[in-house]
């Protein structure tokens, strides 16, 4: 069965989480990636040599970090410092729908790939350049991580103690929506080329993508004039209440309890046996709650604290109260019923890595196949098939590009475990 | 200029999981034909409110995510609420659905009747865990949600004993679940047949965890919560730095090139403030990782004389990773995000007048991703679109 992105395929400069995890959502809408890299800088993907690794030894071949990113895509090892190389890549571009990358700004002008040289060779090319701040305005140069374009944008300032410094994201929350946002990007040029046969360029900052991810806190200051700080795990604006983590039995146990409508509160009330707190008038409406919050928080404490998260959060959602324990990655790959009723771990045998876990998608789509189906590709391991079945390439001429170190595809299975 | 999706026509049955996909089609031009049950959408009732006012035409939560949209007030359990809905739907490209599992065909809005109006109609249910499965039923929140997802327990203090895990604020797992709701209906439409997409916001969430499922798959190891910074399977030396201002720095000194860490050498050196980092022996990255602790505390010391600001850009000239931690309103006069126009006015018709608003993050080169209209009052479009319907 087809994917729905079956037929459309991307010439991928993309790197790390918020590049390369953007042509992995599409790898699992059924696109085909060509993964275009080196083993030596620009070209290189450094997260290749990133941990964690298979058998704590370092390798090109044995990042289990790069392998979650990289999914379901093949890797075509061109030298693109070279000017053979550089006109491989542009032979290529005829033959695709899409050109990604997330250099820093520049790097593909210098190839002579940037969306002005490549329009004029495929018109109607769809090609998203990502960067930290964008390719214009005056932080254009500046670089970027996740934690960068989270601090940045305000995203660090709001999570946190009241009072404490930010705690902020414990990971790089703006690589996964970055990558997110620039799948989103791409497909809206594949469909308006759907509808109007024209190619289109996008200039995505990660950054602005964080600041555009504030919601509601955006209008807050710019109307309001308002000063945004973090309430802890309190609802910002109130919208709900009670709504916290609440220490559970054993260690470092939470469970998260949200509560918005009159009968949720109820609910809670009934299972936490507080029917005096019930029958308070003033804490029917959110408002009430709200001026007694501190007091609705010990109540819940008190009933949590001696009891086992998970049972707890199944006696408050079976009496239809929000509630979720605060999981652990372990908890979701053992404890998490609805996880793997629905296979969010998907397993993959890798000839160099082993049979591991990877994250599949959160979407089934009826009639389709979408989701992670092949592990990720050594460097290079592609490089013939794609020169050959796209470019039909013979043997001696592949040879002879590889004897001038102009592509590479030498990784075999053996060099690949010991690389 | 054009509009990247104005050739589209999305109906949305309002509700906190459809707004932010909604968003991203109406900004991008896309119809959005937002339907209201009578009583008007939840979320008119959430705050933040505008100056105070506190009714349904006055959330700023549902002015935010609204904007570009038309609404109409239709009671879909029959009559002519449920013939214009039809009707709608036939014309329509995608239906964003957030309603729980079982809840429309209760109304008699099986997941068929809904593809009988429309066989090319991609059809998208977001629900909090799926259609199907032992917690199907259940209820989710956005503090639900980043608690049962994993992000809750990555994040929090580490130089606290006992202190809880902390959620990211903003609407996280709204977005995280409507993104991809929208990247599976636009791959969807790729196709040219309709579909029907089970989207679950648990998934969604537990899916974007970065590193903590390849450290627990590979080391056995599960990472816990650091103060400011990444959650790790061991310790690691602080991020953060309280500058001069009493704003916060975020210094990450990861994969810091040679060329970086000489930058900020001699810059602290120019300040009488490098210490020993001057030491050659700080190149050989072994010694670099013994001696994080060290490096960070003689960072933080030059961090706190001087502000924020002159950290993050002294910084960056230096090809440093740092920014500045800024609060959301920072945001309003910076210099950047003016220069690339992320702010722009709308109009909010009377009393209010002009208003600025957040535009979009979207740049592209050949037509426009950005809110052109405020988002509508209650049943405002409800008379042209019945009456429409109607002429069918």
């Amino acid at each position: 069965m087809p994917g729905p992105l079956d037929g459309i395929r991307v010439l991928d400069f993309t790197r790390h989480l918020a590049g390369a995890g953007s042509t992995r959502i599409l790898a699992t809408l059924g696109a085909e990636i060509l993964r275009i890299e080196w083993p030596h800088p620009p070209a290189l993907d450094f997260l290749r040599l990133s941990g964690p690794h298979a058998d704590g030894r370092p390798g090109m071949n044995r990042g289990g970090f790069f392998a979650q990113i990289n999914v379901g895509k093949r890797s075509v090892a061109i030298d693109m410092s070279t000017d053979a190389g550089k006109d491989l890549a542009r032979e290529l571009i005829p033959h695709c729908d899409v050109i990604a990358e997330s250099f820093s700004p520049g790097v593909m002008e210098r190839w002579g790939l940037d969306y002005e040289a490549v329009r004029a060779i495929r018109p109607d090319i769809i090609y998203l350049s990502a960067s930290g701040f964008g390719q214009t305005g005056p932080y254009a140069g500046y670089r970027s991580v996740g934690p960068t374009a989270q601090a940045y944008s305000g995203l660090t300032a709001t999570s946190g103690l009241p009072d404490r410094e930010p705690a902020g994201w414990g990971f790089s929350y703006m690589d996964h929506m970055g990558a997110v946002m620039n799948a989103a990007a791409i497909l809206m040029g594949l469909e308006r080329r759907r509808a109007t046969g024209e190619g289109e360029f996008f200039d995505a900052g990660q950054s602005q993508h964080g600041c555009a991810l504030l919601g509601p806190m955006l209008l807050d200051v710019s109307l309001n004039g308002s000063q945004v700080r973090p309430r802890g795990n309190h609802d910002l604006y109130g919208n709900f209440c009670p709504n916290n983590a609440y220490r559970c039995r054993g260690e470092d146990s939470w469970l998260a309890i949200s509560v918005r409508e009159p009968g949720e509160w109820t609910a809670l009330c009934d299972v936490i046996e507080a029917d005096d707190l019930a029958r308070r008038e003033e804490l029917a409406t959110l408002a009430g709650r709200l001026a007694h919050e501190r007091e609705i928080d010990a109540r819940i404490s008190a009933w949590t604290l001696p009891r086992e998260a998970r049972e707890a959060m199944v006696a408050l959602q079976e009496a239809g109260v929000p509630a979720g324990v605060a999981q652990t990655v372990e908890e979701k790959v053992h404890h998490d019923p609805q996880l793997a009723f629905r296979r969010l771990y998907t397993t993959l045998d890798d000839p160099v890595l082993g049979e591991r876990r990877y994250e599949d998608v959160p979407v089934q789509m009826e009639g389709f196949e979408v989701g992670v189906t092949s592990p990720s590709p050594w460097l290079g391991a592609d490089t013939r098939d794609v020169l050959r079945e796209l470019l039909g390439y013979s043997e001696e001429r592949l040879e002879q590009l590889k004897a001038d170190a102009i592509i590479d595809d030498a990784i075999t299975l053996e060099e690949a475990r010991g690389a | 200029m054009n509009r990247t999706l104005e050739h589209l026509t999305v109906v949305e049955l309002a509700g906190p999981r459809t707004e932010w996909a909604g968003k991203l089609f109406a900004q991008a031009g896309a119809r959005v034909v937002l339907v209201e049950p009578p009583g008007g959408a939840e979320t008119r009732g959430y705050a933040p409110w505008f100056r105070g006012r506190e009714d349904a035409e006055s959330s700023l939560h549902f002015w935010h995510y609204n904007t570009d949209k038309e609404s109409a007030v239709l009671d879909l359990a029959g009559g002519e609420g449920r013939a214009t809905f039809l009707a709608l739907l036939g014309e329509a490209d995608v239906l964003l659905d957030g309603s729980a599992p079982g809840e429309l065909a209760e109304v008699g809005l099986t997941r068929e009747a809904v593809a009988r109006a429309n066989e090319r109609l991609v059809h998208v249910a977001l629900t909090p865990f799926g259609q199907e499965g032992p917690m199907a039923g259940w209820k989710g929140s956005d503090l639900v949600h980043q608690a049962l997802g994993g992000q809750m327990m990555m994040n929090g203090y580490d130089d606290m004993p006992a202190s809880p895990p902390v959620n990211g604020q903003g609407n996280q797992a709204g977005h995280m679940a409507g993104s991809w709701a929208f990247i599976a209906a636009l791959a969807a439409l790729q196709a040219g047949k309709g579909a029907f997409v089970d989207l679950s916001v648990h998934d969604a969430c537990a899916g974007m965890t970065e590193n903590a499922l390849p450290q627990y798959d590979y080391t056995g190891k599960v990472v816990t919560r650091r103060t400011g910074r990444h959650a790790s399977i061991a310790p690691t030396p602080p991020w953060q730095h309280r500058a001069k201002d009493g704003r916060y720095i975020n210094a990450q000194l990861v994969n810091v090139s040679p060329r970086a860490w000489e930058g900020l050498v001699s810059w602290l050196d120019e300040h009488g403030m490098a210490e020993d980092l001057t030491d050659p022996k700080y190149f050989v990255p072994e010694i670099f990782r013994e001696e994080a602790v060290h490096i960070s505390e003689v960072i933080g010391r030059f961090v706190a004389t001087k502000t924020a600001d002159e950290i993050f850009h002294g910084a960056q000239a230096r090809a440093l990773i740092f920014s500045a931690i800024l609060n959301p309103e920072d945001l309003l006069d910076d210099p950047h995000l003016a220069a690339r126009d992320f702010w722009i006015e709308l109009d909010q018709g009377e009393p209010e007048g002009m208003l600025r608003y957040a535009g979009s993050a979207f740049v592209a080169q050949n037509s426009e991703v950005r809110p052109r209209r405020r988002a509508p009052r209650l049943d405002e479009h409800g008379p042209a679109i019945r009456g429409e319907a109607a002429e069918g």
